[in-house]
Formats: structure tokens, sequence, C-alpha cells
């Protein structure tokens, strides 16, 4: 029991480890298995909210709330994408294309305000090249194979469905690694190479971010619920949508919290 | 805040003085009867301490106790107030007899 115990506590981000960790050990130790259930709620609270774990300075919650909006943005993006791309038969017309194009602007926007910004030195630019050639490596590589198996001539109505469907997964597999890969660079360079954002930038951008989400997952959804149909990946894309939406709302709601640096 | 939110209860528990995780636990089962799961403790101890409201004592090891900052005790003393206040309007319209 306390093998499972341990191995739930393992899964909450480093900080809040770090700092508590031996004792959400021992506390659900001494609780039991009925425990775990709030165990798990606590994980994905604590990496719903970021800004709440314990830092060593204002800055370093800048440098987590950044992230955290650079993750919102890329997975807004691939989940429209994916949307794009895969959920057919949606109905599609001009004022839903205007509407998921203003939302793709709207990220890139977003994204212009939280990214933080790489320290002018070439320390700084060796550090942070070396950590996007480490993280990227493998969705790089992968997303290039499929592009070169497509253009290689191959006729994708000869083949067996099982090469297309592997294909298919292969690059959505690529597109998914980078979109994780991307704010672990951020993770991983540290402040010696990268800057935040400061509090008021990065609540422009947040808001923004929540903007383009909520509009997306809201065009998708209506669209996937009460079009020709239901469809099912685009009900859950404009969902998803929407889920990341509440999550922008947390991040600015604990902000908001935050006493003004002294 | 509301009375059953995890941040009073241990804002309410470390009104005495400073304790650690496992006594701030053992002093809400005291006042409400059960205790919190960890993961709605040590997430309200995180937050209570991001905003300032609590802080960790130094040189205890492993069991770091922690206690209000005078900003925390201004923060329960508005909140309880405020509980107070909406407490005793509801018991006088019940006819509860408060004496």
């Amino acid at each position: 029991m306390s093998v499972v115990a341990r191995s739930l506590v393992r899964l909450y981000p480093d900080a809040f480890r770090e700092r508590w960790g031996s004792l959400v050990e021992d506390e659900a130790r001494g609780a039991g298995w009925k425990s775990w259930p709030n165990l798990i709620a606590g994980i994905v609270d604590m990496w719903l909210h970021p800004v709440v774990w314990p830092a060593d300075s204002p800055a370093q919650r800048q440098r987590r709330v950044a992230t955290m909006g650079i993750t919102v943005a890329l997975a807004a993006w691939f989940l429209g994408h994916l949307a794009a791309e895969q959920a057919d038969p949606l109905p599609a017309d001009g004022i839903r294309d205007g509407v998921m194009h203003g939302c793709t602007t709207l990220l890139l926007i977003g994204i212009a305000l939280v990214a933080p910004r790489p320290r002018p030195t070439l320390g700084a630019a060796i550090t942070l090249l070396g950590w996007a050639v480490r993280r990227l490596a493998v969705p790089t590589v992968l997303g290039a194979a499929v592009v070169v198996l497509v253009h290689s001539g191959v006729d994708a109505d000869a083949s067996p469905p099982t090469l297309c469907t592997a294909v298919v997964a292969a690059w959505w597999i690529a597109l998914g690694l980078g979109t994780i890969q991307i704010p672990r660079i951020f993770t991983g360079v540290g402040a010696d190479a990268v800057v935040p954002p400061g509090t008021g930038r990065l609540r422009a951008g947040v808001w923004t971010l929540a903007g383009a989400s909520a509009t997306g997952g809201a065009t998708i959804l209506g669209v996937s619920v009460t079009g020709d149909g239901f469809h099912l990946l685009g009900a859950g894309i404009g969902a998803g949508l929407l889920l990341l939406t509440a999550v922008c709302a947390g991040t600015l709601r604990d902000m908001r919290d935050q006493p003004p640096a002294d | 805040m509301q009375a059953n939110d995890a941040q009073t209860l241990v804002l309410c528990a470390l009104a005495d003085g400073p304790l650690h995780g496992y006594a701030i636990n053992t002093a809400i089962e005291e006042l409400t009867g059960e205790r919190l799961g960890p993961g709605s403790l040590y997430g309200a101890l995180a937050r209570l301490e991001s905003k300032r409201l609590i802080e960790p004592l130094d040189g205890q090891g492993r069991q770091r106790p922690v206690r209000l900052t005078p900003r925390g005790r201004e923060v329960l003393e508005r909140e309880l107030r405020a509980m107070a206040h909406v407490a005793n309007a509801g018991l006088r319209r019940l006819g509860v007899n408060l004496a």
C-alpha cells in the first residue's frame, strides 16, 4: 500500500514534491487506500495550478505561467488542427472558417505575449539551441520521415490500410510530441537563458489564449452538435478546447490571488 | 472562502500557533469531525504559502511547522467575521436563540 502512495506522490510536480512530498506520503500511508482518490485529485489540481507551486521568487512563478501559457496555446493549436484535418465531415461554411482563422490569430498573439524572451547573449542562445535540438529531435525526425514517405511516390490507394493508418498515426504522434516537447524546452533552459514577461503582459497573454480557446471550442462544439448529425471527434475537440479555457481562467485567478512583490 | 473550505480550516487550525501538517489535520478533525485528504490538505498549504498567508518556521527538519503571517491572521479574522455575520443573521431569521 505504501508503494502505491509513494508512486502517486511521485506524480506531483517536482517543486511541490520537494517541499511537501514526504509529508503527503506519510498522510496518505496513514489514511490508507481511501485517500487515493483525494490524492489523485490533488495531483491533477497541482498540475493545473503552477502559480501556487512553492517558488523561490515571483519571477519563478512568472516563468511557470509563461510555460503554462505556451502549453495551452500549443494544445489548442493541436486540437484545432486535429478538428480541421480529422473531424470530417464537419460542415464547413465561411463564417466558421472566419472564426477559426480569428482564433488562430488570437493564439499567435497569445503566444507572442506569454513566451519567455531569450537573453541576448551567446551563451543563452547556445543553451536554448541545445535544449531545442534535444527535445525536438524525435518529433522532427518522425515528422520528416512521414513527409518523405508520402512524397516518395507511394500510392495511398494501392497501399495496405495498415500502412496508411500507421503513417497517419506517426504524423499525429510527431505533432503531439512536438506540442509536449516545446514547453519542456523552456522548463529545461531555466532563468539563465530566458526571461519571463512581466505580470501585466502575462495576464494579457493568458486572457488572449482563453478567448481563443473559448471561441474555437464553442464554434467546433456547436457545429459538431447542431450540424448534419452528431460528430463525436468534433464534439470531443470542442470540449477539450473549452477545458483549456477553464485552465486559463484558473491561472488568471491564481495570478490575481498572488500578493504584490515586496 | 467558505466555512468548509480547506484553506479556511487550515488557517483556523493555525490560529493557536505553529503546527506541522499532521497536527494541522488533527486539529481540523477536532473541529469538523473528519480529516482532510492528503491532496486537499497539502494543496491548501501550498496555496496559502503562495499567497503568503502562512510561512514555514526555519530549522525544524522534515516536519517543518508553519505559522500564520500577520497578513494570514488579518485575512482569517476578516473571513470569520463575515461568516459569523451571515451565521448570526441566518440563525436570527430561523428564530434560534443565540444566547
